[in-house]
């Protein structure tokens, strides 16, 4: 083709070299861009205002959205996206706009209707009033916040935050609208217990036991499990008893009938003696637990991260199922229950959600593979009567049945 | 695309995450050290490579004085081309021999990026991945989550220290990869100095923007293939006051200066090219060692200069800086027919 000098393939023309360069720069910008986004799992959840039933949602565009159930549409948003950041009668009357961050923890219901909710990267903690017109700041933690919110009887709100701890805050502390806060000042702030062995991104749980007390007992990604005294005397939680797990444990605790249930990334799935931080029986799976279990009529279901999910006995671990179920991609959504209590509704990662039945481990139904949905999904589904509401990272939320799937959030 | 990640995923990146998780393991659980271990275990593998690029800069710089006979001799792009491509065949030369290393290691400079990030696991997200990326064996699978701290860094965030001797290793290789060129003019020349600067600033901005743990990684292959043109070019022939230079680091070969005593010219890129017109035939570029007249011509502006001033040519590159201005000008008067 080309009667021009023959030249190597390597050849470049001088002029052009430092071309080369901006290449090389723009394809490792290309393949190192980040993927880190924490776009957040909190799971959506359904709460009563009045009369009216609230679908209480983390978007994609970061904020909080009340939604009604029926017509799907926005009844409130927070931070509100129209008032450039602010949020109208908000409290105290922060000089500053209210920041758009992801949202890990899910709503929180405190006394007074109000809704306690965690944004992720700064660590704060707004107790927002649930018919949406006002919000007040808690907390500002200045940690990341992975981890669930607990909320004990007296009213005290436990925020656990990835590396600063835990902060135990009384909600209930009026502020003054007219005092704005100065920088540091925690006003509902009981108490601050930081001494872990690693980051937090499991979910605490509360307990109560003869031996002491109230505890408060947080797993730690260093493989401990912390069981704390909540009760502040001496100014700060105490240690009641630890429990050391062969890996990091990520899962979310939960507690019934004086144990407490929670996955490894050892692979096992234990059940521990809350009174003594004993190991009642371990489980173990060909993969990692990252889950909150569900436990009801003395059986613990949990999904696992080799996509299979679990049936055991509560008291001694043994399985309920011939075998467990296998049907899906990893499971990091908690198992939801129909209204009948016959099926398990569960979600993996790739957006499929399975019914299963609930004695045998069979699974009922799947929704088909051509309805696929987009993105990933690590929150727990919503089961709201005979409706099903799975939510992606990107904060998409849908309503899912056996034969159909649709977008319920935000509106086309 | 799905089957070129699949094949990038398989080769690349599932291999260096668990064999980082194993060494991190063996080496008290620090990620910092594990990736040390692992660049120093990745540079030995590839070590041919390395010396193929230290070789391929000692040729490039023994090589100088007949590329500059064939640049000065050759007025005719291709012809000049064609020529220069004998040259390297005949001393077996290959000019990817330096971009070869760089080319090898970008595939794992961007599944190193990968790894540290899902193994460090920054957000939830990220290390959620991971556990299906995982060999199954328990001293794996129960290692995660991994320290992300090193000393004082965070693995898994960019360090402005590290970035700055990143940028600063990377210009000293660059110095000791740099031969005097066959600069044929100042644009060229300007292209040659500006590489120089630009690979480490380049450098230095991406550690900006990428977890430091792989700053860690390209800092101790900076390193690595510092002190392996040291051992391989001998401690005599390292000139480190020409760091901060435009000057090459490395004292030209023995060979290098044989020719270039030998072969007319004052040091391995000066020629002017009246000296090359009269010194060589036409159509025949001329052999250094062969150049008599043009070689004692030189010797006497050697010791012309050396009574004014310097004593050795390579200690001299301010005046040859200069010298070399006039010689451009009188080479590009010459590459014009119509000047002659």
């Amino acid at each position: 083709m080309s009667s021009g000098p023959s030249r190597p393939w390597f050849h470049v023309k001088r002029r052009h070299r430092l071309l080369v360069l901006p290449l090389l720069a723009g394809t490792l910008a290309l393949a190192c861009q980040s993927f880190d986004t924490a776009d957040g799992w909190a799971s959506p959840q359904v709460f009563e205002v009045g009369e009216r039933e609230l679908i209480i949602h983390a978007t994609g565009e970061d904020s909080i959205v009340a939604i009604d159930p029926g017509t799907g549409e926005s009844v409130w948003e927070f931070p509100d996206p129209d008032s450039d950041g602010r949020f109208p009668g908000l409290l105290p009357d922060i000089d500053e706009k209210v920041d758009a961050d992801s949202f890990y923890a899910e709503p929180l219901l405190l006394a007074g209707e109000e809704l306690a909710v965690a944004t992720h990267k700064r660590g704060r903690v707004y107790a927002l009033r649930l018919d949406g017109t006002s919000a007040r700041l808690l907390i500002e933690t200045g940690s990341e916040i992975v981890s669930e919110l607990n909320l004990d009887a007296a009213g005290v709100l436990y925020v656990t935050t990835a590396t600063a701890g835990v902060f135990a805050i009384d909600p209930a502390l009026p502020l003054d609208p007219e005092k704005p806060l100065s920088a540091g000042e925690q006003p509902g702030l009981l108490w601050q217990y930081n001494a872990f062995d690693g980051t937090i991104w499991g979910s605490p749980a509360l307990a109560d036991t003869e031996t002491h007390g109230q505890i408060l007992l947080v797993p730690t990604l260093g493989g401990t499990l912390y069981a704390l005294r909540t009760d502040p005397a001496g100014g700060t939680a105490r240690v009641a008893w630890t429990f050391e797990a062969d890996a990091g444990i990520g899962g979310d605790a939960v507690v019934a009938d004086g144990r407490l249930f929670i996955g490894s990334f050892d692979r096992h799935l234990y059940a521990i003696d809350v009174e003594s931080g004993a190991e009642l029986w371990r489980h173990r799976s060909s993969d990692w637990f990252w889950t909150e279990v569900l436990v009801t009529d003395g059986t613990v279901y949990a999904g696992d991260l080799n996509g299979y999910v679990w049936a055991l006995d509560a008291a001694t671990g043994a399985p309920r199922w011939d075998a467990p179920y296998a049907g899906g991609d990893d499971f990091r959504a908690k198992p939801g229950l129909t209204a009948d209590g016959a099926m398990l509704i569960v979600v993996d990662r790739d957006g499929f959600t399975h019914a299963i039945d609930r004695e045998s481990g069979s699974g009922v139904w799947v929704q088909p593979r051509e309805t696929q949905l987009p993105d990933l999904f690590y929150a727990n589904p919503l089961v709201l009567g005979s409706e099903i509401f799975v939510a992606n990272e990107a904060g998409e939320l849908f309503r899912v049945s056996e034969d159909a799937v649709e977008l319920f959030y935000p509106p086309d | 695309m799905e089957t070129i990640e699949l094949i990038f995923d398989t080769i690349l990146i599932d291999p260096i995450m668990n064999a980082l998780i194993i060494l991190a393991s063996a080496l008290f659980g620090s990620y910092g050290l594990a990736i040390i271990a692992f660049t120093l275990i990745a540079r030995f593998v590839t070590y041919p490579l390395v010396l193929r690029q230290l070789r391929t800069t000692r040729a490039m710089q023994e090589m100088q004085p007949r590329l500059q006979e064939i640049q000065k001799k050759y007025k005719d792009p291709r012809r000049r081309q064609q020529e220069m491509m004998k040259l390297y065949r005949e001393v077996g030369f290959n000019p990817l021999g330096c971009a070869l290393p760089l080319l090898v290691q970008l595939p794992i400079w961007i599944a190193l990026y990968q790894v540290i990030r899902q193994s460090l696991g920054t957000t939830p997200e990220s290390l959620f991945g991971l556990s299906g990326r995982l060999y199954d064996w328990t001293y794996i699978t129960e290692a995660p989550p991994l320290d992300r701290n090193f000393l004082t860094l965070d693995l898994a965030n960019p360090s402005f220290i590290l970035a700055i001797l990143v940028a600063v290793g990377t210009f000293v290789q660059q110095k000791l990869s740099t031969t005097r060129s066959v600069a044929k003019d100042d644009r060229q020349a300007s292209v040659n100095r500006t590489m120089i600067w630009i690979l480490p600033i380049m450098f230095g901005f991406f550690s900006l923007q990428v977890p430091s743990g792989l700053s860690l990684y390209w800092f101790v292959t900076t390193l690595f293939t510092i002190v392996a043109a040291y051992i391989y070019n001998g401690p005599e022939n390292f000139r480190w006051r020409q760091l901060f230079t435009m000057e090459p680091m490395l004292a030209p070969s023995t060979a290098a200066r044989a020719a270039a005593d030998g072969g007319g010219s004052r040091s391995s890129n000066e020629h002017t090219a009246s000296e090359d017109e009269k010194a060589a035939e036409p159509g025949e570029p001329a052999k250094p060692q062969a150049q008599e007249a043009p070689a004692r011509r030189s010797r006497r502006r050697r010791r012309r200069r050396r009574r004014r001033g310097g004593n050795r040519p390579w200690e001299q590159g301010e005046n040859r800086a200069a010298g070399d201005g006039n010689s451009r000008s009188s080479s590009g008067a010459s590459d014009d027919p119509s000047a002659q």
